[in-house]
């Protein structure tokens, strides 16, 4: 109970994440674009940490979900809200259309069922040239003021109002999935996870069940593709390549696929390492090639296990606040 | 104690073929209510196909599975412990790193239907696959475990949970395979009063190769060798058909 | 009709390159389980190791029987070091470290060549085209088609004339019985891994004249090489072979049709066999 009154430290964690980022990054576009793909590794984050599927179908949602977005907004002339409610619903019908499919398999041919699936939206997407702008890109999105019964909420002018719309939809993505692993839905997932073959024994139709997180992964990813698209006023062909689903991979391994919050780690790690170090020297993808063997091969927790063996310690040493760790270790599995 | 006693599962001229070999041909038996049925065999003799029949995870070529009355030889693995039939397996599979409450709930939860999709509210308030693993847990004798990793129990205790997977699903029928595989002397005569207690509760069917375990608690067994039912009858029968003793003697078993 | 020949023989060299690819990948997965997402920088290297032994020395054939070694050196250097602690481990660790390996591999490229592709000469006694009346065809690509036929039934005659051979098809279908008959298992991994490279490297070196060299060709060469597998069959020789054969030809003939259709049907080739034959053509359940 004094869990709903009190947020435990991963939700305090990320509204402090949101409100501190702006302050310390560079600038607050860079604090923008973390947020964006905080969300995708959200999206990721549920089917690989949860559910234990990994799927390179992330770009099909993140690109589909900027693409509605975008489409939206030149072609229909609906506000902010409109474009965000087409992405939902494109992401989610190809969540559905992709999930339904690949599910049907599992292992390693489902994993590349959902990369030809990758590449298939890919080429079409190249190919649909006056929809989506082909190799140029979805080009001049608007980005009207966020209006509610003819009231300005944001006036989306600003970085600042920009990355306030982004951050708002992360919190509330974020609040939204926390509740989900807690609920008997989300101890669905984690036992499908550990052992689909006895999850099936004792009743559960696990295929409905991973339908379901393929679909909400999706719809996640495609909120995340959305932003971008506003972000950037652009839509660009490269969200929608299968190279923009690894990245939000080894976001969502590198940051820990143990915890949401990992997917905060992992994004901001990325995107800043890569915006800072890009500029410094533009072999920094070098840099990040051995990252990836260092933290697979070594720190498979990823970044937040480091987190949580830092936090270990520091418990060890002053116990304060046992009262609230006591509570999110019941709550785990 | 009352009138004629009912049949819980009914197996009727059951055949399974795998290309050109046959695995079953033409098995049939009932298990009556509230007893303990066993199935012995030497190896080879179909036990596990038969057992894979039972539990869905194989699609008979030809035959019957009857449970309650209802026709589910078709019916999908996941169904059937939605109807009423929970089964453990011989090798353990548990949910390694959920802890055993925590895997009880799971299994408690299944039965719970589209409150298993909830997404909002804390799994814990689930209350009814709370109870019902709670339940589960005390009779189990494993209160002390509530706790711990499955992947970190005794292999006793794991065996114990398997059982328990299966009980937290509220059957009526308890398919178990092969209980006591790798348990200690102890944990066996353990194992052992545990599931002559459950057949006040539940119908049981129990593939197992410890005989003493068999001969004991049985009500009825079914011998099977080579595909087809060989006899089958009280233990004090089986025990000293010659048929079973050449089966047994002549194979490997 | 010359065109629509100009297209099928173009689409046996390229598929024939893509078995050379394509057949290491599916081996290593075979045997070893695992998932090699470096498999397209070692194709990569050898276009350009081609490059840079033929520059340095003008000598094609030198880069042909060199580069291909160096690279199988540097794959077995890498897999007996750090790579054959990761065979028990999740795929999607395999995937994140040997991308890793693939990136680090990529912009060492860029680094040493600079990040603008080069091109690369065929070798004197190739250049120019084979004429026959009014048809005509790069005689390159022709070499490369007998090159590669010849070299597939070098593979072949291994696969089922040597011990190593035997070992390795045993390996495909039980690590464990090779093992207990007392192979070591991780010398056997080494030099399937080993081998897989070279053959990718030897792909990489034989593409170059056709393909030119460029630093971001390892993705490209390492999707198709998962289309190839999954079609042909995991782990088999035969598939990787059909299935090459089977890609490039129809990637050539639709490419001339119908462009962005030809990629789009590849991947959904892939999805439909996946989905309804997931053995391939030739693989084993």
């Amino acid at each position: 109970m004094l869990r709903r009154l009190l947020p435990a430290p991963a939700m305090l964690a990320s509204i402090a994440a949101v409100v501190v980022l702006p302050l310390i990054l560079p600038s607050v576009a860079m604090a923008t674009e973390v947020v964006v793909f905080i969300i995708a590794t959200l999206g990721c984050n549920l089917l690989l940490g949860y559910v234990g599927l990994l799927s390179f179908g992330q770009a099909i949602s993140f690109g589909v979900g900027a693409y509605a977005c975008g489409l939206a907004l030149i072609h229909l002339h609906i506000g902010v809200w409109g474009g965000l409610f087409a992405a939902l619903i494109c992401s989610i019908i190809a969540g559905l259309v992709v999930g339904a499919l690949s599910i049907q398999k599992r292992g390693i041919y489902f994993v590349m069922l959902t990369f030809a699936f990758s590449q298939m939206f890919y080429f079409i997407a190249y190919a649909m040239a006056e929809v989506t702008g082909g190799d140029n890109g979805l080009l001049n999105v608007p980005r009207p003021p966020l209006t509610v019964f003819g009231v300005t909420l944001l006036s989306l002018g600003t970085p600042l109002s920009m990355y306030c719309l982004a951050a708002i939809v992360f919190l509330v993505l974020f609040v939204f999935l926390h509740r989900l692993v807690a609920s008997p839905f989300g101890s669905t997932l984690i036992a499908i996870r550990e052992n689909e073959e006895r999850a099936i024994a004792v009743g559960y139709n696990t295929r409905i069940f991973k339908i379901i997180a393929f679909v909400i992964s999706s719809w996640v990813t495609g909120m995340a593709g959305a932003l971008y698209a506003l972000f950037l006023n652009f839509a660009p062909l490269s969200n929608i390549d299968v190279s923009m689903s690894e990245r939000i991979i080894i976001m969502t391994i590198v940051g820990g696929t143990n915890s949401l919050f990992g997917s905060v780690l992992g994004a901001t790690f990325y995107v800043v390492v890569g915006n800072l170090l890009a500029s410094v020297w533009p072999r920094w993808l070098l840099v990040l090639g051995i990252i990836l063997i260092v933290v697979a091969g070594y720190l498979r927790g990823g970044l937040w296990s480091g987190v949580e063996w830092t936090w270990q310690r520091l418990r060890a040493r002053w116990p304060v606040a046992g009262a609230v760790e006591q509570r999110e270790d019941r709550g785990g599995a | 104690m009352s009138a004629e006693p009912r049949t819980a599962l009914a197996v009727e001229g059951l055949t399974k073929r795998f290309g050109g070999f046959a695995a079953l041909k033409h098995v049939s038996f009932a298990v009556r209510e509230h007893s303990i049925h066993s199935l012995i065999g030497p190896n080879g003799a179909g036990k596990t196909t038969l057992f894979n029949c039972l539990t869905g995870a194989l699609k008979p070529s030809a035959g019957r599975v009857v449970f309650a009355g209802r026709d589910i030889t078709h019916l999908p693995p996941h169904r059937r412990a939605r109807i009423g039939m929970g089964r453990s397996f011989q090798v353990t599979n548990l949910f390694q790193n959920l802890t055993v409450f925590e895997s009880l709930r799971l299994a408690a939860q299944a039965q719970t239907g589209l409150a298993a999709l909830d997404f909002v509210r804390p799994k814990e308030l689930l209350r009814r696959a709370v109870a019902n693993a709670e339940v589960v847990l005390d009779r189990l004798g494993l209160g002390p475990y509530r706790n711990t990793k499955a992947g970190e129990l005794s292999h006793g205790r794991q065996r114990l949970l398997e059982v328990g997977l299966a009980l937290a699903v509220g059957p009526s029928l308890l398919l178990l395979d092969e209980p006591t595989a790798g348990m200690g002397v102890e944990d066996i005569g353990a194992m052992k009063e545990l599931i002559a207690t459950l057949a006040r509760d539940y119908t049981i069917v129990l593939i197992e190769h410890n005989m003493r375990v068999v001969l004991d608690i049985s009500d009825m067994i079914t011998v099977m060798h080579l595909g087809e039912v060989l006899v089958e009858g009280r233990s004090d029968a089986v025990r000293r058909d010659d048929r079973v003793k050449a089966a047994y003697l002549g194979s490997e078993g | 009709m010359n065109l629509y020949l100009i297209q099928v023989l173009n689409g046996l060299g390229i598929g024939m390159i893509y078995f050379l690819i394509a057949v290491g990948l599916s081996v290593i997965f075979g045997i070893m389980n695992f998932v090699n997402f470096a498999h397209g920088a070692f194709y990569l290297l050898g276009a350009y190791l081609c490059y840079a032994i033929a520059a340095a020395t003008d000598s094609f054939w030198l880069a042909l029987a060199v580069g291909p070694l160096a690279i199988g050196a540097l794959a077995w250097a890498a897999e007996t070091r750090f790579l054959c602690r990761l065979y028990r481990v999740e795929h999607m660790y395999q995937i994140l470290v040997t991308l890793g390996l693939a990136l680090v591999i990529q912009e060492l490229v860029v680094l040493i060549w600079g990040p603008i592709g080069t091109h690369v000469s065929a070798p004197a006694l190739f250049r120019g085209v084979l004429s026959y009346g009014d048809f005509a065809y790069p005689k390159y690509r022709l070499f490369v088609i007998g090159f590669s036929a010849v070299l597939a039934l070098t593979l072949w005659l291994l696969l089922e004339r040597t011990r190593y051979g035997a070992i390795l098809r045993a390996g495909t279908e039980s690590t464990e019985m090779v093992s207990l008959l007392g192979i070591d298992i991780f010398r056997l991994f080494s030099l399937t891994f080993a081998l897989g490279a070279y053959l990718a490297g030897l792909a990489g070196v034989l593409a170059a004249p056709i393909r030119g060299a460029e630093p971001f060709m390892g993705p490209e060469a390492l999707t198709i090489a998962f289309v190839v597998v999954v079609i042909g069959g995991m782990g088999s020789f035969a598939g990787a072979l059909a299935g090459g054969l089977l890609v490039g030809v129809v990637q050539s003939v639709m490419s001339s049709l119908w462009s962005e259709g030809a990629n789009v049907m590849i991947y959904v080739a892939m999805a439909l066999v996946i989905l309804l034959r997931p053995r391939g053509l030739f693989g084993r359940t």
